[in-house]
């Protein structure tokens, strides 16, 4: 019976094959999926980003012209700082925020799941619908946000319609999405095991110590995690500056994928902003890559020896 | 071993994703004839079998209020057109948000549809990208008399002077003018706007229209400019006598030169030195939901420069009699104000597709029918393409509405006849001259940060712009 039984947990070549076929065949149709609309116009662009086309009438091979071109043009190193800003400011600004609100949310609080609720909310609302509802939020006289400063005597800037103010408005704006964090956050701190922070207090541990050395570690894969999906969502940032600014006043909200739009479509220059997408690509996995290897260091995973 | 004749989980999940896998396949399957051949396919047939016209345009273009485009086009237009022809069939298709986009799109797919409502400068890059269908051969033919049926204003920028071909018929002209309130002209003292009123007129009934409360803060701008630099501030350079653009190669760009310098700067001052005619700024930010049409019910500026398509929106919220529209000013060397066409252009797709003829027959129909081109008037409420049907429009709109009665809507018709209308100066490759325009212009007049000379050091670089954006297009 035993050798029955490991005849079939171990399983024959043949049935191996056939799990396999079976695996292969249940995979195919996301399979084909992925290799006709990611992989296939992914290398389409890639070959496109080497020829000057507007897909239409101009089709000429140019080598790497365009991503000379690109690297010369002033208006790619002012995307590029916008978007820089945005994603380096937004995303620490979110994660602290939402870290913050679910430390508060993590207590034993009636109506735990209304609170959810409500801060989830703002994230399933169109970014069409919001982009309007924060016009209005930002309107230099009647906006909500210069009402509230008028209270204390502050004048409050001219937002939107100021370069100065315009892309930190879009930085405040981006707090609006951090439901989604907050829930993750909240899991993952209501899965810290209490012992721990009892084992601190007997230790000694104030609430910092005790949220600097037992719940920041202890989420710091939840965190590692967030900030990644943050980050690669924060270059791509498009939304808020083409339905708000239109990437202005005076290219202040110009950000990379706006700019990567306009090339494509306003200019019709379809081999131009293939390579601008590809050096896109090439910088999110860059520092993607990056904070992947930073995260040896500080990212604690349960089970890992000690470092 | 398991029966073959047994349906097991395992047999169940194979069969089922192969299933699923084959019908993802078959869709990414490429046809088997060229896209439109569908159409060709059945346009081959003889007449008998009928043709296929795919029309699109906007739901939202009617301004008569209870008329929308769309049903009125399927509902009545449509089902007319098929009794005098019923072998032709016609779809409408919605022009959605970001349809140039997606015609764009769809005409390098080859899927297009094949009349599409559009306007400069959008058509102009259709027809430098060879993507539409000359129709000057089919009018020298048909409609030998097509300049002096139409309106020369639109007419005339249905050509394109770079391909030299007829990019499409005159749906409509829109044509900008200046509304104003009778009754703040009355309050404040100030003599109505006449023809002869020029642009220091203009500034000068601004100012004494301003009104600001104790505080100091303005409450009511004199005017408003259109806010648009293409559509509104660059008439104001023609006015001064200068040229945004040359005109033989629209590529050199002229926004350095004395009277366009002028003409500039009389906008910077009026609406930052004097702050008589408001700023986009301050006019976005008095919260009124519309800024396009509220800003006189609202009692935000006494005048405004403004489409025409202020009128059943204005009756709405005005008092009869309480306001009137005028002439754009005359400025030191000439009066110019937006007089810009919307077209129906045709994708060249038509002649593979077989129904090239029953398109522009329906062309015909529709740009120098008098059913139709009346109707852009009494449906839609725009002043018609076609000569004979724009003289009726000012009637037109009266009998929709009685309350346009004092309205002098004979303005705009004279503004198309006398030239004052015109067409907007675009740059040849307009795309890339706006990336290094708009920005300047922005700091200049949305900010009030650079002063109007900023734009000699940018007009070279537009220059050198249009000239690279020429080298790309002829092939490196």
């Amino acid at each position: 019976m035993i050798a029955s039984w490991g005849k079939r947990l171990g399983g024959s070549s043949s049935q191996k094959r056939q799990d396999l076929i079976t695996a292969y065949l249940c995979l195919l149709p996301w399979l084909i999926g992925f290799l006709a609309f990611v992989v296939g116009p992914m290398l389409f662009s890639l070959g496109l980003s080497f020829y000057e086309s507007d897909l239409l009438t101009t089709n000429y091979f140019v080598g790497l012209d365009n991503y000379q071109e690109l690297f010369q043009e002033e208006l790619f190193w002012q995307s590029l700082k916008v978007t820089f800003i945005y994603a380096f400011a937004a995303v620490p600004l979110g994660t602290a925020l939402a870290l913050s609100i679910a430390t508060l949310l993590n207590q034993k609080i009636a109506g735990l799941g209304v609170w959810r609720t409500i801060y989830y909310l703002p994230t399933v609302i169109s970014g069409v619908a919001v982009s309007l509802l924060w016009l209005q939020i930002f309107n230099p006289r009647a906006g909500l946000i210069n009402n509230f400063l008028s209270l204390f005597g502050i004048q409050g800037p001219a937002w939107l319609y100021d370069s100065t103010w315009a892309l930190p408005s879009l930085i405040i704006m981006s707090v609006w999405g951090v439901g989604a964090n907050i829930l993750l956050y909240l899991a993952g701190l209501q899965s810290i095991p209490t012992p721990l922070y009892e084992a601190a207090t007997i230790d000694g541990a104030n609430a910092w110590h005790r949220f600097r050395h037992v719940t920041i570690p202890m989420l710091s894969p939840t965190i590692f995690f967030n900030v990644t999906i943050s980050l690669i969502g924060a270059f791509q940032f498009f939304t808020q500056p083409l339905l708000m600014t239109k990437g202005g006043p005076n290219n202040a909200t110009l950000s990379m994928v706006l700019f990567l739009y306009n090339k494509a479509f306003k200019q019709i220059r379809f081999g131009y902003a293939s390579a601008l997408a590809w050096v896109l690509f090439a910088i999110i996995i860059s520092f993607t890559l990056l904070f992947q290897y930073s995260s040896k260091r500080w990212v604690y995973y349960e089970g890992e020896s000690d470092k | 071993m398991m029966s073959q004749t047994t349906l097991t989980r395992r047999y169940f999940l194979r069969m089922s994703a192969l299933a699923t896998g084959a019908t993802f396949l078959a869709a990414c399957a490429p046809t088997t004839a060229p896209a439109g051949s569908a159409q060709s396919e059945a346009a081959a047939a003889p007449a008998a079998a009928g043709a296929q016209i795919r029309y699109a345009s906007f739901d939202w273009f009617a301004m008569v209020p209870g008329i929308t485009w769309d049903v009125y086009n399927q509902e009545e237009a449509f089902p007319l057109y098929r009794e005098e022809n019923p072998n032709v069939e016609l779809l409408w298709e919605p022009h959605g948000d970001g349809w140039d986009t997606k015609v764009l799109t769809n005409m390098a797919a080859g899927t297009a549809p094949d009349v599409m409502a559009v306007w400069p400068p959008i058509v102009n890059t259709w027809a430098e990208k060879g993507q539409l269908l000359d129709l000057q051969p089919l009018v020298d033919v048909d409609i030998p008399n097509a300049d002096e049926i139409f309106l020369k204003t639109g007419w005339d920028q249905a050509w394109d002077p770079i391909t030299q071909i007829r990019m499409g018929m005159v749906t409509d002209i829109d044509v900008t003018s200046v509304y104003y309130s009778n009754t703040a002209f009355e309050e404040a003292g100030v003599p109505l706007p006449t023809l002869a009123w020029t642009t220091d007129d203009y500034t000068e009934a601004a100012t004494k229209l301003t009104q600001k409360d104790s505080a100091g803060q303005i409450t009511r701008w004199g005017g408003h400019l259109r806010p648009d630099f293409v559509l509104g501030y660059f008439y104001y350079v023609e006015a001064f006598g200068g040229m945004v653009r040359d005109a033989d190669t629209q590529m050199t760009c002229l926004l350095d030169q004395e009277p366009a310098q002028q003409a500039l700067e009389w906008i910077r001052q009026g609406m930052w030195d004097i702050n008589c005619f408001g700023q986009s700024n301050q006019i976005n930010a008095t919260g009124i939901p519309n800024t396009w049409t509220g800003v006189l019910p609202a009692n935000i500026v006494a005048f405004a420069e403004r489409s025409a398509d202020q009128f059943f929106a204005l009756a709405d919220s005005l008092p009869e009699g309480s306001w009137n529209i005028a002439h754009i000013p005359q400025g030191p060397k000439d009066r110019a104000g937006m007089g810009a066409p919307d077209l129906w252009s045709v994708y060249k797709g038509v002649v593979d597709r077989g129904n090239q003829d029953a398109v522009w027959n329906f062309m015909k129909w529709i740009s120098v029918g008098d059913w139709y081109q009346e109707n852009v008037a009494t449906k839609a409420g725009r002043i018609p393409g076609l000569a004979s049907a724009a003289e009726k429009w000012p009637s037109i709109l009266r009998s929709i509405d009685a309350r346009l009665e004092p309205v002098e809507l004979e303005v705009v018709l004279e503004q198309l006849k006398s030239g004052e209308a015109r067409g907007p100066q675009l740059f040849r490759f307009q795309s890339v001259a706006d990336e290094l325009i708009n920005p300047a212009m922005e700091q200049i007049f949305v900010e009030g940060a650079v002063p109007v000379s900023t734009l000699s050091e940018i007009a070279p670089k537009v220059t050198e712009a249009q000239q690279e954006a020429l080298q790309r297009a002829g092939g490196g």
